[in-house]
């Protein structure tokens, strides 16, 4: 399965591989900077990716390496702080010389560190960390990001939505902060585009990681609304699924929030049997067609006894998809690296034909939407009739982001 | 909406005297700021995820049973960290402690992620607790309503200790003038340990109660630790009574000010805190000069 | 009290040896070490300014603070504010930061000083949650929890080394004015009423005027920490006021020791120290941390100023004190 990946199918020029930077290391081993949120609010969506990257790394080193170079990985603690984050980037950069750099899970430690990267020049994406403020305002040449950001996500939840004629007034519900504005609005501006008589109520924004979410669920209840919106994650989210089933929540109302496979879990028998409905990033149920998603799932699961969750597959993905550009590029010199990472196309675990684009470094990532539902051989709640919304379809089209960013200025 | 609003902000106001009264207990007698609180509540829901299971699952008994035996437990640590360390300097200024009960908020961080991870976890709640009682279109969930009532029996547990038995007699001597207390021959290490054991177990059987109403996982320490501090600050630090006013006064803000400044709910509470604050200052400007 | 002010008496030439010493020990260490040493440098003398300006209050005016991180983020923000949003020049920004710390701090100390012991602290406290809210939330203005990047090239593009030589020359300078503070007729005012405000009061002062002037020298250069902090990242977040680097600066005059000018000193490159190198060795780093701390404190109750100033007085360095 490996091999395939590596040998990703190249569209690009060979004349791509040509410039290379003269102070840049061209044998020893390809250094991967890990500076990812293993303690703090972060550490529980860090630990996946690292273990996926862990696999990634030994997989591909078995295989010969990148370039025929071994990868090694080094690891820090951001301890998901963005000055720390920012801190251990600089670190690893000077002081490692690190090739790549990657990691990152909070919007604000991605912000601080995309920054680094690009002060610095070295290739620098996001496999968790999804606010699309970093393709938008903060774009710099050296960053990507491998899965849907905070609004593509929004984008397939109101898709979704707009497909259930029966829902005919709905609540948004964020988180009170960057991530959970930006996905109520885009989710909001969507839905009204594909369904203009839909009645939206006016957001409602808990603070963020609110554990008491009673105050929130009787003020959107009292709306009457036929579905809830919620950008929330987490604890909250916890909250929001728990306390709402004693408000008669899913009996009165249908719910539409971020649903990770690690969310899943952790609910346990306290999920609802029915009216909840996921948009998730990379839900192992829904890409177990592919015999590559199979044997990775396996042998996920094989080495650390559980299921590899959302974003322990984006970050698979994300390594293999650098692997893949590196041996496009011929090189890991940073600027032949980032012409690859936007030429190539990569089939990975959540399908075929994936691209960066290079106008926003934003991949082409699907997005995935279903309804929660208890199925036999699981001891938690997955979803079924998933939706695959493809990321194309889900992206901010070029002048849009154009726009934004002069708007910004 | 407005009437369930209220019901929701007292029910959470009883969560949080929960968690803020033995905080508050600790300061009165020993003049402890005790940081690491958050964690010990912290400690006790993930002890009561791990001993539901294990007792009689689904049940009230196996809930409450759980929820009793991790208070137990956490008071033990706790007056095993107090007999160890934090005895040793009762002389030293009072930031010492301070700084010993941050130490134990990192080692008990660490402790915790070790054990059981960084994933959140479930407590699943006893079926007969599920559900809501309907009243025409409000609904009161019943799970509130049993942590109401564990807090009022705590306060009742309260009154009667305090007013009621030797220790007591004993815990309001050493609240009121501690050194006089030592005087007239009542054991002041032993107080101490005492209510830093009870402060211990009040933040155990906190998380303990609390914990299948929301997720279980190890950053509850210092999403707890400041609410308790408002509660009790609002309350005056020491006064388990107030603590109690305290408690109700941030709840039913809270709760209320979803309905009516729901982007401030925040800020209105720190506000209310500051306001509490200069009012005393205000209040004592009126009094004699101490 | 008297041994304290017996020490501004104490032979210049040995303080001035001492500090000499000192400096040319940390610009050893920065331009020996590489970029990774200079980084590190830096942010220990960040931390300096930082824990001394918390120190001021804390050991002077026994006024406990447990929001002073609400300073340190307003100068980080006083500073990126200014580009971002006034389109002031970096290098004239730079006065912002201090600035609006300083203001801040008059706002705030202005409550916070009606109220005494613990009750000061809990007020200090609040101040700081909805300084940190504010920045946290309102997003058009402050960035919200996405904070401000790229406003400016990190360290105004100097090589980390000679950004931290130069954050120790504005450390030096800082230092020196707060021991001026401290040795002043003003100090000793700051210091009487933080021993014994009646007795203060009977003497003619006014002890709150006293400390919220301590209050506002001590946001000031919290501020002016801050605000090198945001050069040293290029960036300012929400996080800069929170309760992290409160809990820091306060473990950092603590651990330092208090009644110390230096205690600040000391706990910041102490503190910096265990909280750089222990994640370095292992991922149980809180874990680590925690039982060190516990250490310092059983060991040394009087912090590690009291600690050094033992040593030293066994070795005859009467300077070190």
């Amino acid at each position: 399965m490996l091999m395939k990946k590596v040998a990703a199918r190249i569209v690009l020029a060979a004349a791509a591989a040509g410039v290379a930077g003269a102070a840049w290391a061209e044998d020893g081993p390809i250094k991967v900077g890990f500076v990812g949120g293993l303690t703090g609010a972060c550490a529980a969506l860090v630990e996946d990716e690292l273990n996926a990257v862990r696999m990634g790394v030994d997989e591909l080193n078995a295989a010969g390496g990148i370039l025929g170079r071994q990868v090694e990985l080094v690891v820090r603690d951001s301890q998901t702080k963005p000055d720390e984050g920012a801190k251990q980037s600089r670190e690893l950069i000077v002081g490692e010389d690190i090739d790549l750099l990657t990691g990152v899970c909070s919007s604000s430690v991605m912000l601080a560190m995309t920054a680094v990267s690009k002060e610095l020049k070295v290739p620098f994406y996001s496999a968790i960390g999804s606010t699309q403020k970093a393709n938008v305002e903060a774009y710099q040449p050296y960053f990507w990001q491998v899965q849907a950001n905070a609004t593509m996500e929004a984008v397939a939840a109101a898709e979704y939505v707009a497909k259930k004629p029966e829902w005919r007034r709905i609540v948004p519900m964020g988180f009170d902060y960057e991530w959970g504005h930006s996905s109520v609005d885009a989710f909001t501006t969507h839905l009204k585009k594909l369904r203009p008589e839909i009645e939206i109520t006016d957001p409602i924004f808990p603070k963020v990681g609110e554990a008491n979410m009673a105050p929130y669920i009787t003020a959107a209840l009292a709306k009457q609304p036929d579905a809830i919106f919620a950008a929330v994650f987490g604890g909250g989210l916890a909250s929001l699924i728990k306390q709402g089933q004693g408000y008669g929540m899913f009996e009165r109302s249908n719910l539409v929030t971020l649903l990770t496979v690690d969310a899943l879990q952790s609910m346990g028998d306290a999920m609802p049997k029915e009216r909840v409905f996921g948009v998730a990033r990379a839900p192992f149920f829904a890409i177990e067609d592919s015999e590559d998603a199979r044997a990775f799932i396996a042998h996920y699961r094989s080495k650390y006894g559980e299921y590899p969750t959302d974003w322990s597959i984006n970050g698979y993905d994300g390594l293999m998809f650098y692997a893949a550009a590196a041996e496009a590029a011929g090189s890991v010199e940073p600027d032949a690296l980032m012409k690859a990472v936007h030429e190539i196309t990569f089939d990975g675990l959540r399908g075929n034909a994936l691209k960066v684009r290079a106008f926003d470094g934003q991949m082409n990532a699907p997005s995935y939407v279903g309804e929660v539902s208890f199925e036999d051989g699981y001891d938690f709640a997955i979803m079924k009739n998933v939706e695959v919304y493809a990321g194309e379809a889900l992206m901010w089209p070029e002048e849009t982001i154009q726009a934004a960013r002069d708007a910004a200025k | 909406m407005i009437l369930v609003q209220l019901v929701n902000g007292l029910m959470e106001g009883m969560m949080l005297f929960l968690i803020a009264s033995g905080l508050t207990l600790i300061f009165g007698v020993s003049r402890i700021i005790n940081f690491a609180h958050g964690s010990l509540y912290m400690l006790g829901a993930f002890l009561t995820w791990q001993l539901v299971p294990l007792l009689a699952p689904g049940t009230v008994a196996g809930f409450f049973g759980a929820v009793l035996l991790s208070a137990v437990l956490v008071a033990v640590i706790g007056t095993i960290f107090e007999m160890l360390i934090l005895r040793r300097i009762y002389g030293a200024d009072t930031l010492m402690q301070l700084i010993i009960t941050i130490a134990l908020v990192f080692i008990l961080r660490d402790a915790v992620r070790t054990i059981w991870g960084p994933n959140s976890l479930s407590v699943p709640m006893p079926d007969a607790m599920m559900g809501a009682l309907v009243i025409g279109d409000n609904f009161f969930p019943i799970f509130p309503f049993v942590i109401f009532g564990a807090g009022l029996v705590v306060v009742l547990a309260m009154i009667l200790v305090i007013h009621f038995t030797r220790a007591g007699i004993l815990l309001r001597a050493a609240t009121d003038d501690r050194g006089m207390a030592s005087l007239l021959g009542v054991n002041e290490k032993l107080v101490f340990t005492l209510v830093f054991a009870a402060g211990c177990f009040l933040a155990g059987l906190a998380g303990g109660m609390a914990a299948p109403y929301g997720d279980v996982n190890y950053l509850l320490d210092t999403t707890v630790i400041v609410s308790a501090f408002i509660v009790c600050v609002i309350g005056g630090l020491g006064n388990l009574y107030g603590a109690l006013a305290g408690a109700m006064v941030v709840g039913v803000t809270k709760a209320m000010g979803v309905m009516f400044f729901p982007r401030l709910a925040m800020v209105l509470i720190f506000l209310i805190m500051a306001a509490v604050l200069v009012a005393r200052s205000l209040g004592r400007q009126a009094g004699p000069a101490r | 009290m008297m041994a304290r002010l017996a020490r501004a008496e104490m032979p210049r030439l040995r303080q001035m040896l001492f500090v000499a010493g000192a400096v040319a020990a940390l610009e050893a260490v920065n331009r020996l070490t590489g970029v990774s040493g200079s980084l590190l440098v830096a942010e220990i003398i960040i931390m300096m300014v930082f824990a001394s300006s918390l120190n001021l209050l804390m050991s002077f005016g026994h006024m406990v603070s447990f929001g002073h991180a609400a300073y340190f983020g307003l100068g980080s923000y006083g500073f990126a504010l200014a580009i971002t949003r006034f389109d002031v020049p970096a290098e004239a920004a730079l006065v912002f930061g201090p600035l609006l710390a300083g203001i801040g701090g008059l706002v705030f100390g202005a409550l916070c000083v009606r109220l005494t012991e613990i009750y000061f602290a809990m007020l200090t406290l609040a101040c700081a949650q909805i300084t940190y809210t504010v920045l946290f939330q309102w997003y058009d203005f402050t960035g919200g929890d996405t904070g401000l990047t790229g406003f400016m090239t990190p360290r105004f593009g100097l090589s980390e080394a000679n950004f931290a030589s130069a954050a120790m020359v504005l450390a030096l300078v800082c230092l020196y004015v707060l021991w001026r503070v401290v040795h002043s007729p003003l100090g000793l005012a700051i210091r009487s009423v933080g021993q014994d405000r009646y007795r203060a009061e009977a003497l003619g002062l006014s002890p709150r005027r006293v400390q919220l002037v301590a209050f506002v020298i001590s946001a000031f250069f919290a501020g002016v920490a801050g605000t090198l902090f945001a050069v040293f990242h290029g960036n300012a977040f929400p996080d800069y006021a929170g309760l992290g680097f409160t809990l820091d600066a306060l473990i950092m005059v603590v651990l330092g020791g208090l009644n110390s000018f230096l205690g600040g000193v000391w706990g910041a490159l102490v503190y910096t120290l265990l909280k750089n190198f222990v994640p370095l060795m292992t991922a149980h780093w809180e874990l680590i941390l925690g039982l060190i701390l516990l250490a310092i404190v059983l060991v040394m109750p009087h912090g590690l100023a009291g600690g050094v100033k033992r040593l030293a007085g066994m070795l005859g360095w009467g300077a070190l004190r």
